[in-house]
């Protein structure tokens, strides 16, 4: 009996112990699977983001190499332009933790469509250009609310957002137009 | 530094009687990003409400404090501030609407909000420029704390337009409009 005993409680330890590293199996790539899901898909928002900041840096910086702003424009330009690159700077950062790598940035004037017929355009359509960029960046940051996982990179992101807001907001005032015209800040007015 | 520490005095006393409490509100915000440690969002409704809840009276406090300020302003920026004060009232009511959906019940406005001195347009607009940054911070401490992803887009939408408000407080009062390219709130 006691042999039988030993026997079923071995037989019941070793299959305990199965069901215990199997379930500890499931558990871990459950674990892992989910953080493999949450990196790629903060990473394909930082991704974005990244390639939208690196095209509204160029955007500045060509705007100020055409030579046809006045200095307080051209200096407000070179002060987002700086802000835009520290946004680069921590989005690459944090895309790289995550295994990914940053897109190619803007090189030429012609890798950024609609570019070169604003710049020829003058003053307003340059601000109205900039103004459509730093659109498109608050709308991405505030889809990316939805769609971000990691609760840090909310916060950075919605801290890059407002930041992106401030400059629609002295854009809009350079076109003579409402400056803040919306409660409810989402980059899709237009 | 004298003249700074009495505002940030005057808006503690102010905040104070608002009841609200500023360690709660604008200092959480980390400066750095993302770690493996990182807490995940609140997974309840309820938990929701309740954060709901702590921006909606910042909401009505701000609200307060443009009613208090508008008759201090003159011209443009009397017009600037009931534009802001309309908008500070849609905040309110979109966090009204939120609270409600989720089943809660939305805190109502105080009877009373306690000012300090504010003897003119520099002094009001310094002072709710303050609160307006402390609204924010609030706002981005709040973002993970809500497990609803159209809440956070909701409250991201919001902090932005504060952010909007801040950058044409500081042109009104003669300071760089677009200090930092990381908005978090906080002031020096």
């Amino acid at each position: 009996v006691a042999s039988a005993t030993r026997r079923e409680l071995v037989g019941r330890g070793a299959l305990f112990g199965g069901l215990s590293v199997a379930a500890a199996s499931a558990a871990g790539l459950r674990r892992t699977t989910a953080a493999l899901a949450r990196t790629d898909s903060d990473g394909r928002v930082l991704e974005r983001a990244v390639g939208l900041e690196q095209t509204a840096v160029f955007v500045y910086e060509a705007a100020r190499r055409s030579g046809g702003l006045r200095p307080a424009l051209s200096s407000a330009f070179n002060l987002f332009a700086n802000q835009g690159r520290e946004h680069v700077a921590r989005l690459t950062l944090e895309l790289e933790r995550l295994g990914g790598t940053p897109p190619p940035a803007p090189a030429r004037v012609a890798d950024v469509p609609g570019l070169g017929p604003a710049l020829a355009g003058g003053r307003r359509t340059i601000l109205e250009f900039a103004v459509a960029r730093e659109e498109s960046i608050v709308a991405a940051y505030h889809r990316a609310q939805r769609d971000l996982l990691d609760p840090k990179l909310m916060q950075a992101t919605a801290s890059m957002m407002a930041n992106a807001g401030q400059h629609l907001a002295a854009l809009r005032v350079g076109l003579g137009e409402d400056a803040v015209p919306n409660a409810f800040e989402t980059g899709q007015h237009r | 530094v004298v003249v700074g520490a009495r505002r940030r005095a005057t808006r503690r006393t102010f905040l104070r009687g608002a009841g609200i409490t500023l360690a709660a509100g604008a200092s959480g915000f980390a400066a750095g990003c993302g770690g493996d440690d990182s807490p995940p969002p609140a997974k309840t409704g309820p938990a929701d409400v309740e954060v709901l809840n702590v921006l909606l009276d910042r909401e009505y406090t701000e609200v307060a404090a443009w009613r208090r300020g508008i008759p201090l302003l003159r011209g443009g920026t009397r017009a600037l501030g009931r534009q802001f004060l309309d908008q500070e009232r849609e905040h309110a009511a979109a966090l009204v609407r939120a609270i409600e959906d989720l089943g809660g019940t939305p805190n109502k406005p105080r009877t009373r909000y306690t000012a300090p001195p504010l003897p003119n347009q520099y002094a009001f607009l310094a002072f709710v420029k303050g609160f307006e940054n402390v609204v924010i911070g609030g706002y981005i401490d709040a973002l993970p704390q809500l497990s609803d992803p159209q809440l956070r887009a909701l409250a991201a939408s919001i902090l932005t337009t504060e952010a909007e408000h801040v950058s044409l407080l500081l042109a009104a009062l003669g300071e760089p409009r677009v200090p930092e390219a990381f908005v978090s709130g906080k002031e020096e």
